[in-house]
């Protein structure tokens, strides 16, 4: 193995390489919700790209389905899918999750590890978790609502396995510097969300989370 | 090699992450952060606040400041004749010059006698009116004992015009154009309104009884134009015109009020916003009567600097500082020589800090002025309010509050003493009487308030608070020769106000209840012209195809009042009134609007010896492009 390692580094590379010279952006989106804008788990993103990856280190056939691995496991694989195994025990498999389109660019099968642990009930969960969870924090500057200032701030922020929130940054402006701060300082106060854990199943996720600052008349 | 098998797990398994960090794969929720759209004026969870916006202005059709003010909980309106005439608002029953009057955030009334001339102003240069009641002296100074009216004048949006006539040969004009975006925008209102009117004075009016018809007219012109700046700034302007001439009982006046202002508010930081005001009003009164004829000329110049501070969500720290110069001359046309030519001015500091403890919202605030005449002087306040469920909040404050004497009180040199019978004063050892007082200090005030918000779904809200002022150092005049001014008086005004509104379905319902009791503490009597109890309903009614009904019914209590003929005091009686409003929307832009006063003809008198309006009949025809555009 370690004499092959240059030649898996170098395809390893190659790869990257080609993912992010072709890579158009992430479908936030997808055609159909029923909802715009609700939460969706589009683990399969990171899963899809990462299988297609291993797909392409392993000269295998077919894609395998992690799950059922194959014994022809490299060291890669072997820490993907120990990882993925533990996934896995976690929650019963039940339907696939995410209706995106997944673009498997060797033709393998939508079911990926990480989301086929969720299901429907497991997704709603998480949707719910963070959603109270992110309510119950944010309130009104005096400032903007003594001036009338209103409007939407986008944040992104990262989802760590435990909980926590890391990576807090302004995606785009309200067009009020007093709004911008007041959610960016909200949400670098918000503790560890426990409650969402269970649901992220080990994974971490960068999250895009809207907030409107809105005024309605007395 | 385990480090580099992690390491390459890092970058083939959530290598994407790692070089994709700026692309999220979670779209959240939006999370929607709502707060009601608070009062300019006040905070209206920890105080009582009314607001009458143009769309309420507009529904009642009041064709003056009297029938639109009387309305409300907690502000009686005495006004001594017809539209035109002097007007005294008292909010809680404390005295006329203890309301603070704003106009686009200038104090509008008159530096000489401390009274804003209300018939100058014509409701359709009037986009909205925040009435607060209880002392605001902190935040705005000397006045706010019984409250602050704060009035915005008229922002037209798109062309607009309204013609109207009615009783008594009345005939006003308004239009107005505005628009801008939100970047730049303009506004300029002009209005004009006229008419022959009815006699002011009955016999009871005594000395001053003419049958007369007493006409007015004014006529008034308001301008704004504002730009936002980078970093959330503003730079706006604003201009207002107002002129009236009024004939009275006996003789007739000529008053003109202009009010220019200049704010620059820049947001150095996010959380920080300082904001830098100029103002200047100019009042000027000409008094025509037998053996009166004055010329009063009056100048304030104002600066204000405030800052606003929120160092954490929720806490703030306001620190403002200001300085005010009044300039007055009055001269006597007569005798041809000036009265007084004086001035004063006034420094002040104050800084109020918000903050929220468990569900608990306190405001903390104080303030010292710094007077040329009377010196250092101290304010402060207190509010707390919580609220209990979704639907019941609880508020209660107090504070302290003052009126700094005006320039008539500090520098009047007194009236020409002449002998005549009974007189107290021997003219050759008082040549002059009711002299003004340069050691005069301000009257104090100390309010105490419990209110109550009542909003068990969101189309109906009741308020309801209960008041109590003491107040002292009245100015007046002393009980020996020469009657100087003094600080002399105490009293005491306290009651109940409760104030309801209905929304449902296209029908409006306002309740506004007053019981209150106001007295001189020193002699036990009643204060004149606050009568014990007032009631008023209106209910409004929107039906299909465009038309609009309106009903309001006014019930007030007598109250005592000063009788011209005796010199003592009389009971005035109590009266109930009614009005009927209709509107109907011809088109998009077009309105015809009929208003019904005094449906039942009722003869009643809220000044002793002075008239009031009969029946009469209002119509206007109104145009309005981008009808329904929401006013701010």
């Amino acid at each position: 193995m370690t004499q092959r390692l240059p030649f898996y580094l170098s395809v390893s590379l190659l790869a990257h390489l080609a993912v992010l010279l072709t890579w158009h952006g992430v479908p936030v989106t997808p055609p159909n919700l029923t909802e715009p804008g609700s939460l969706q788990i589009a683990l399969v993103h990171a899963a899809q790209q990462a299988s297609s990856i291993i797909a392409a280190v392993v000269p295998a056939p077919h894609a395998p389905s992690l799950r059922h691995t194959s014994t022809a496991a490299h060291s890669t694989i072997r820490t993907h899918r120990r990882h993925n195994a533990r996934l896995a025990a976690a929650t019963p498999i039940t339907a696939q999750t995410t209706p995106t389109a997944v673009h498997a660019t060797n033709g393998a099968p939508t079911t990926q590890l990480i989301t086929s642990n969720l299901s429907a009930d497991s997704e709603a969960h998480l949707q719910n978790a963070l959603r109270f969870a992110f309510n119950s924090y944010f309130s009104y500057p005096a400032i903007a609502l003594r001036h009338g200032w209103a409007g939407v701030v986008k944040l992104s922020l990262r989802l760590e396995p435990d909980g926590r929130l890391s990576e807090i940054r302004l995606i785009q402006s309200s067009g009020h510097s007093a709004l911008d701060a007041a959610a960016l300082a909200t949400a670098q106060r918000i503790p560890p969300l426990h409650e969402v854990m269970t649901w992220l199943q080990g994974n971490s996720h960068v999250i895009l989370l809207p907030v409107e600052y809105r005024l309605i008349d007395g | 090699m385990s480090s580099l098998r992690s390491l390459l797990f890092c970058i083939t398994a959530s290598g994407l992450h790692c070089a994709l960090a700026d692309v999220a794969d979670i779209q959240a929720d939006k999370v929607l952060v709502t707060a009601t759209r608070s009062a300019q004026t006040a905070d209206s969870s920890l105080a009582a606040v009314s607001v009458i916006t143009r769309a309420d202005i507009e529904r009642t059709q009041a064709t003056d400041v009297v029938q639109l003010l009387r309305d409300y909980a907690g502000v009686d309106v005495a006004r001594t004749g017809g539209a035109g005439q002097q007007t005294s608002v008292f909010l809680r029953g404390t005295n006329s010059n203890h309301v603070l009057v704003l106009i686009d955030g200038i104090r509008a009334a008159s530096p000489a006698t401390g009274l804003y001339n209300w018939a100058t102003l014509p409701l359709s240069q009037i986009e909205r009116i925040e009435v607060v009641r209880g002392p605001r002296a902190v935040l705005y100074g000397s006045d706010a004992i019984g409250g602050v009216i704060q009035i915005f004048t008229r922002k037209a949006d798109g062309l607009s015009a309204r013609a109207e006539l009615g009783a008594y040969r009345t005939r006003a004009l308004q239009a107005g154009i505005g628009g801008g975006d939100q970047r730049v925008n303009y506004s300029i209102n002009a209005a004009t309104r006229r008419a022959d009117g009815f006699s002011a004075t009955n016999p009871g009016a005594g000395y001053y009884y003419d049958p007369d018809r007493d006409a007015y007219s004014n006529r008034s012109l308001s301008a704004k134009l504002s730009a936002a700046l980078p970093q959330d700034g503003k730079i706006a302007f604003n201009v207002l015109h107002s002129a009236a001439d009024i004939g009275q009982d006996p003789g007739n006046m000529a008053a003109l009020n202009d009010l220019f202002g200049a704010s620059l508010s820049t947001s150095p930081t996010a959380n920080w916003t300082q904001t830098l005001t100029l103002g200047l009003a100019r009042d000027r009164q000409d008094t025509r009567q037998p053996y009166f004829n004055t010329n009063v000329d009056t100048q304030r110049w104002s600066a204000d600097w405030q800052n606003e501070w929120e160092p954490i969500s929720g806490q703030l720290l306001v620190l403002g500082l200001t300085h005010t110069n009044d300039t007055g001359s009055t001269f006597d046309i007569d005798s041809a020589t000036t009265v007084y030519d004086r001035s004063s001015h006034n420094d002040a500091a104050f800084a109020e800090w918000q903050f929220k403890l468990d569900g608990n919202s306190f405001q903390i605030s104080a303030r010292q002025d710094r007077h040329s005449s009377f010196g250092t002087h101290n304010t402060a306040q207190l509010a707390w309010g919580r609220d209990f469920s979704k639907a019941w909040r609880s508020y209660a404050s107090y504070g302290s509050a003052f009126k700094a004497p005006d320039l008539n009180d500090l520098f009047h040199p007194g009236y020409p003493n002449y002998a005549y019978p009974g007189n107290p004063c021997d003219p050759s050892l008082y040549p002059v009487t009711f002299p003004g007082n340069p050691n005069l200090a301000p009257e104090t005030s100390r309010s105490a308030e419990l209110g109550l918000i009542w909003r068990p779904v969101n189309a109906s809200e009741l308020r309801a608070s209960l008041f109590d002022n003491r107040i002292a150092g009245l100015i007046d005049a002393g009980t020996t020769c020469p009657f100087a001014l003094t600080n002399i008086g105490h009293a005491n005004t306290r009651g109940l106000e409760v104030a309801h509104n209905l929304n449902f379905d296209s029908w409006q319902l306002q309740t506004n209840a007053t019981l209150q009791q106001a007295r001189n503490t020193d002699t036990g009597t009643e204060l004149l012209r606050r009568p014990k109890r007032k009631l008023t309903l209106q209910l409004a009614h929107d039906l299909s195809q465009g038309v609009s009904l309106s009903a309001e019914g006014v019930f007030v209590g007598p109250h005592q009042d000063f009788d011209n003929i005796t010199y003592g005091t009389v009971r005035v009686g109590g009266y109930s009134l009614m009005n009927l409003m209709l509107r109907y929307r011809l088109a998009a832009q077009w309105s015809i609007e009929g208003r019904l006063d005094n449906v039942f003809d009722k003869r009643y008198e809220v000044v002793s010896g002075f008239n009031t309006p009969g029946r009469g009949l209002f119509m206007a025809i109104s145009y309005q492009a981008r009808a329904g555009a929401p006013s701010p």
